[in-house]
């Protein structure tokens, strides 16, 4: 467990992501705020689409412009904001201080360049007085230290010539080998066999205990989450409902999301009755051009009538660090404002009719 | 390696082989003979000359004899011109039109991979729209447009070139300019629109976004990581452009006096100069499937995924 | 082939907007309660394609040309096979007439001919630098002076006409005034039993000798077989020299060899011959009885409208239209070709030709190739291979080459032509649907096609091939500029479309002889033909591009 008084390394605000596409504007990340402190790892967990990796292409500010843009929010990071940098001064971030893993190893690694190329270059790319010889045995070591075996000779291979596994370990290495502060872990398991898949998680939590790396690691799995993270996220149609250390949303699931999410995860210990598995009904909504509404409410069986498809939910802190954004923890006068509000909206809409 | 560079080798036979009689009949078949264009000759005449080449002996016979002659590198006399043989033309005029094709092939590959390359970093920018343009421009205009109009204007109004003529004939370097300008132009086109968009697809690909958020340079990115991966699919393009070369040649020999292998094209068929039409059909497809038996090599080192083991 | 792995998925993507579309068109209510509006593929590329402005401007090129071919025919253009010899060569004008041209061209041939007898009177340094522009080989700068310099000085007073020029000037003058061009069409005989009418053409030869030995005035028809005769036999003779120009031949050599050509004509072929010699003689005969009557009518002095249109009969049983204008008063706007033919219908008839051969090649070479790479991408196996090893053999030919070897040897016609280019152009059509249908022919409405007993002819061609129709339409809109531009290839060599006939190539091909003093007969068809091959491109790739946004710009 993390000290909650070590320092924020991290602190995302009222970032916003738009894409612009034939169709109209994506909202992929709309308005969501999290922390991240020294050593902590946090998950955000979400189905495919909900902006989990926007988010953190947004924090990298790797986002394609056009079609994408980070409107608003600011992005903290060891007291800069890293959205007003320069680009020049985001390429000295990018690798040194935050870098990432990708979901797929099998096309993150540059198919035409060796291993060793890929290392080298960037070692010296951010320590510039390091000999090419040197970031060559740094590079090993670091080979050796995520386990790959006979890391001498096959830093001279290509990466084709590697596992989906092995490669994911040469991506970590890769990403650790300028000691970054924070290091961001896009699905790093999904595409890999389920043994390889715990393999990998285990790595990841050493060099976050050993090296005191801040871990951000998306994924779609909370078995993963509950195995690994100090804090969770849960994200859904671009906004985080949920956000609450992991044992406390395993334990209280506030957002019937997160209570879907947990109660469809297939567990050995609690074989459920007549072997039925819980699953959520439909599919995550198309996020341009929301109204203003709960974005759960058609799949949600809690769903309040004529209330959450009508009003944006409120957040409220059910604990000093449980934080959800549901109606069902709404005061009445909420309620009856936003009601209020909601048939307004209404009213002028039929107006200019 | 040596292993598929060996059965690459021995494919190319069957391939050549079927050419070269393929091109046999056809000929043969068509109506029409080398010696009926000329003087009337008294039967017996007519019966020696045709004795002399063979022509008396049944159509097998005379395919037999054609195929022995090139496995001894002999493409046979011409029927048409008396005092030399089939290798003594090609020989001659071959070395130009390969001059003249490699220069243009060139000006090509570097026009067209810079064009492209530019257009790709700079999508969407003035940068893009004008190298666009000009290869659609490129694409658009028939080879036997350009020609004239580039002598037109180059060599007519504004003098600064050699209308026609043949440095190796004696007239001077200048004239190379036009003829491989002319000629590679539209390849330029096809190179520049090829390697723009396979840039702009390298360039979204995972790999380029793992190398961005290393934290390196756009234009590193772009040389070092992006650039072998975009050229591949020029590579494989080089040989159909190889073979458009071959044939736009032709026009191009022709307007500005090259010359080159083109010209015999047209006039041994027009000729019925048996030999000499099968012996530089000969010529083009072994220079296309070499092309091609390069162009699969080196796209074989530029991708070290591709192995032979 | 790349091309065809991004239209895989975007199949897929189109029965899920089927789907959709479906309940789209009822304004289906999202699970928001807002209402979603269907978008079908082909709505949804149209969008785009409207987007592009290149393309639309592409499209509208395309169908203006489209527009003017088809009503070729009824233009208000001069015909394109017209021969005015004395109009050959004229500039392109919009103001001036051809005998304005011609006047300012006989002007400046004179001024340009005292010049260097010295008559026209000239400063040192106009001197030095007439003769660096013939140094140069600009004579029509050297011309152009001349005539402002010579009209200057004539209308000072300065410069008279010698008595042969004046004689020359006035001619010309008098016939551009007074020349009259007449032509004869649609010429039919009636057959004065019945009364019902024939096209000369398709009348048999001994009725086509009484007719002709009637317009000669009424002289024996054996005369006129014989006259025949000689006549198409110095036709072969002149085609024979022309053929043989290289070699020297007696006169017994060509003897013989036109009794070689007249053998492999047969006799039929040699009376067609002579049939249409007839029919051309008679022509001429109309033609000039008709002039020489319009004129005696205009000497006598009754007066005409020009132009002047008609039916007339003449020798008794012989109708036809006949159209009188002053031969002096055309204008060309393009100008004119070494034959004097006009340039603006010239193009606007080749292209008419190129257009076709476009549209048909593909058409054909489509035609090919989706049986062909149907048959090897439904049945497989032992079909798929040899089908494919069969292309790859012809993809590994210099194919253009074979062309050019096909037509030469087989004669130069349009259709030799079309068989030639459609030989060789199905290769990548078949490739393109055989992935296609691969790809296809696994999915479940397939399936369930062939579980109700449908047969394999009828699930290529009901179901697989309208499936990939899209990208079928696609490709053949980007084939259709490489056609002509391979048709034009061939006709600029010569081995395409032959004379009278036009094509944009022929017309290229042509011009670059004498390009330097008439560069307008290469500019003008070349800018057509570019315009026309850029527009297709835009077009095409708009289409592609609208109907795959995926592949944005991929070759």
């Amino acid at each position: 467990m993390i000290d909650k008084n070590s320092k924020v390394i991290l602190d995302v605000k009222g970032l916003k992501t738009y894409f612009k596409t034939d169709a109209g504007i994506v909202k992929a990340v709309d308005g969501i705020d999290f922390t991240v402190h020294q050593g902590e790892t946090l998950g955000i967990v979400g189905e495919s689409g909900c902006g989990k990796s926007v988010t953190n292409l947004s924090v990298m500010r790797l986002i394609q412009s056009p079609p994408g843009k980070t409107v608003a929010g600011e992005v903290m990071f060891q007291e800069t904001d890293l959205l007003k940098i320069s680009e020049a001064e985001m390429r000295n971030v990018r690798g040194n201080k935050i870098s990432m893993i990708f979901q797929d190893p099998m096309t993150s690694l540059n198919p035409f360049l060796k291993i060793s190329t890929q290392m080298i270059e960037t070692i010296r790319l951010h320590e510039k007085n390091v000999s090419k010889a040197e970031a060559l045995s740094r590079s090993i070591e670091m080979l050796k230290k995520v386990g790959i075996p006979g890391a001498e000779k096959r830093i001279f291979c290509y990466p084709h010539q590697f596992s989906g596994g092995m490669r994911q370990r040469v991506m970590i290495a890769m990403a650790l080998s300028c000691n970054a502060n924070l290091l961001i872990a896009d699905e790093p398991t999904t595409a890999l066999d389920v043994t390889i898949q715990a393999q990998i998680l285990e790595l990841i939590q050493k060099v976050n205990v050993e090296m005191k790396t801040a871990v951000i690691l998306i994924t779609h799995d909370l078995g993963v989450v509950a195995g690994m993270c100090d804090n969770v996220c849960v994200m859904y149609a671009g906004k985080i409902v949920e956000k609450a250390p992991t044992d406390k949303i395993y334990k209280f699931p506030a957002h019937p999301y997160t209570e879907g999410l947990i109660q469809s995860v297939p567990r050995m210990d609690k074989s459920g009755e007549k072997g039925k598995l819980f699953s959520i009904e439909g599919q995550p909504p198309n996020v341009i051009d929301l109204p203003p509404c709960c974005a759960f409410h058609p799949r949600c069986h809690k769903a309040i009538e004529g209330l959450c498809s009508r009003c944006n939910p409120p957040t409220h802190m059910l604990d000093e660090d449980h934080e959800v954004t549901c109606w069902l923890y709404g005061t009445d006068q909420e309620k009856s404002a936003a009601l209020k509000e909601a048939d307004a909206r209404q009213a002028s809409k039929e107006a200019s009719k | 390696m040596a292993k598929y560079v060996i059965k690459r080798l021995l494919g190319i036979i069957p391939t050549m082989f079927i050419i070269i009689t393929l091109s046999f009949f056809i000929v043969r078949v068509a109506p029409g003979g080398p010696f009926d264009g000329e003087k009337v000759l008294p039967e017996v005449v007519k019966r020696n000359i045709e004795a002399k080449y063979h022509m008396d002996e049944p159509l097998l016979k005379q395919y037999g004899r054609y195929i022995l002659g090139i496995l001894e590198g002999d493409l046979g006399p011409s029927y048409k011109y008396k005092d030399h043989d089939v290798n003594y033309f090609i020989g001659n005029s071959l070395p130009n039109s390969m001059i003249l094709g490699t220069i243009a092939m060139c000006l090509a590959v570097l026009f067209g991979v810079t064009f492209g390359i530019l257009a790709a970093v700079n999508q969407n920018s003035w940068v893009d729209y004008l190298s666009m343009g000009l290869a659609v421009i490129g694409i658009s205009i028939p080879l036997f447009v350009i020609c004239p109009v580039l002598q037109l204007v180059f060599a007519m109004k504004l003098h600064w070139l050699p209308t026609s003529g043949w440095f190796k004939s004696g007239d001077s370097w200048a004239t190379v300019v036009l003829p491989s300008v002319a000629l590679s132009f539209s390849y330029f086109a096809n190179i520049a629109r090829l390697m723009r968009s396979s840039m702009l697809e390298t360039l979204r690909s995972d790999y380029i976004r793992t190398a961005k958020a290393k934290g390196m340079k756009r234009s590193t990115i772009i040389f070092k990581h992006a650039m072998k991966g975009a050229l591949l699919p020029i590579v494989s393009y080089l040989g159909p452009a190889f073979a458009g070369i071959i044939t736009g040649s032709v026009v191009v020999e022709q307007v500005f006096r090259v010359p080159g292998l083109g010209k015999f094209f047209v006039q041994s068929s027009f000729n019925r100069d048996y030999t000499l039409i099968v012996g530089v059909v000969l010529v083009y497809s072994m220079i296309l499937v070499a092309m091609n038996f390069i162009v699969d090599v080196v796209y074989s080192f530029l991708d070290p995924r591709i192995s032979y083991q | 082939m790349k091309f065809t792995d991004r239209f895989k998925k975007q199949i897929h993507d189109r029965e899920e907007m089927h789907k959709l579309n479906k309940a789209g068109r009822n304004g289906a209510k999202n699970e928001f309660n807002q209402t979603v509006q269907g978008n079908s593929l082909s709505k949804d590329a149209w969008r785009r394609l409207r987007k592009n402005k290149a393309a639309v401007v592409g499209m509208c090129v395309v169908i203006l040309y489209a527009i003017i071919s088809l009503c070729a025919g009824i233009l208000p253009i001069y015909s394109y096979e017209e021969i005015i010899i004395d109009h050959q060569y004229l500039p392109p004008s919009l103001t001036k007439t051809a005998g304005e041209l011609m006047l300012k061209r006989q002007l400046s041939e004179m001024y340009a001919t005292s010049w260097r007898q010295g008559r026209l009177s000239v400063t040192e340094e106009e001197d030095a630098m007439l003769n660096n522009w013939i140094t140069l080989d600009d004579t029509n700068k050297v011309w152009n002076w001349c005539y402002e310099e010579g009209e200057k000085q004539r209308a000072a007073g300065t410069y008279v006409f010698s008595a042969s020029e004046q004689k020359k000037y006035d001619r010309l003058q008098d016939s551009i005034k007074n020349d009259i061009q007449v032509t004869i069409n649609s010429v039919r005989w009636v057959n004065p039993e019945n009364g019902k009418s024939y096209k000369l053409d398709n009348l048999d030869y001994d009725t086509l000798v009484s007719i002709y030995a009637k317009a000669l005035g009424g002289i024996d028809e054996q005369k006129v077989r014989t006259s025949l005769e000689t006549g198409v036999n110095s036709q072969i003779q002149t085609e024979v020299k022309t053929k043989n120009s290289e070699s020297e031949l007696t006169a017994e050599d060509i003897q013989s060899l036109v009794a070689m050509e007249k053998d492999s004509l047969g006799e039929d072929g040699v009376q067609a011959k002579e049939k249409s010699l007839a029919v051309d003689n008679i022509n001429v005969l109309i033609q000039n009885a008709m002039t020489k009557q319009i004129k005696q009518e205009i000497k006598a002095g009754t007066n005409k409208e020009f132009p002047y249109k008609d039916t007339e009969t003449l020798f008794d049983d012989i109708n036809f239209k006949v159209e009188a204008s002053l031969k002096n008063s055309r204008r060309y706007i393009l100008g004119t070709d070494n034959l004097g033919r006009d340039l603006l219908s010239r193009i606007i008839y080749g292209g008419r030709i190129s257009i076709l051969i476009g549209i048909v090649g593909t058409i054909t070479s489509l035609f090919i190739g989706i049986i062909m790479g149907s048959l090897a991408g439904y049945f497989g196996g032992r079909v798929d291979y040899y089908i494919m090893r069969f292309v790859d053999v012809l993809y590994g030919l210099p194919y253009m080459l074979l062309v050019i070897i096909c037509m030469a040897i087989f004669g130069t016609n349009i259709l030799n032509l079309f068989f030639a280019l459609a030989m060789v152009s199905w290769l990548t059509i078949a490739r393109m649907v055989r992935g296609q249908i691969m790809s296809l022919k696994n999915q479940e409405y397939i399936e369930a096609a062939r579980s109700m007993g449908a047969g394999g002819w009828r699930i290529i061609f009901r179901h697989l091939v309208p499936n990939s129709l899209s990208v079928i339409i696609v490709y053949s809109t980007l084939r259709v500029p490489e056609f002509i531009m391979q048709e034009s290839f061939l006709s600029f060599l010569g081995l395409g479309v032959q004379a009278p006939l036009a094509s944009w190539g022929s017309l290229i091909g042509d011009s670059t002889q004498g390009m330097t003093k008439y560069p307008w007969r290469l500019v003008y068809p070349a800018i057509v033909m570019t315009l026309f091959l850029f527009s297709m491109n835009f077009f095409g790739d708009g289409l592609r591009d609208a109907f795959d946004p995926q592949s944005k710009n991929m070759l």
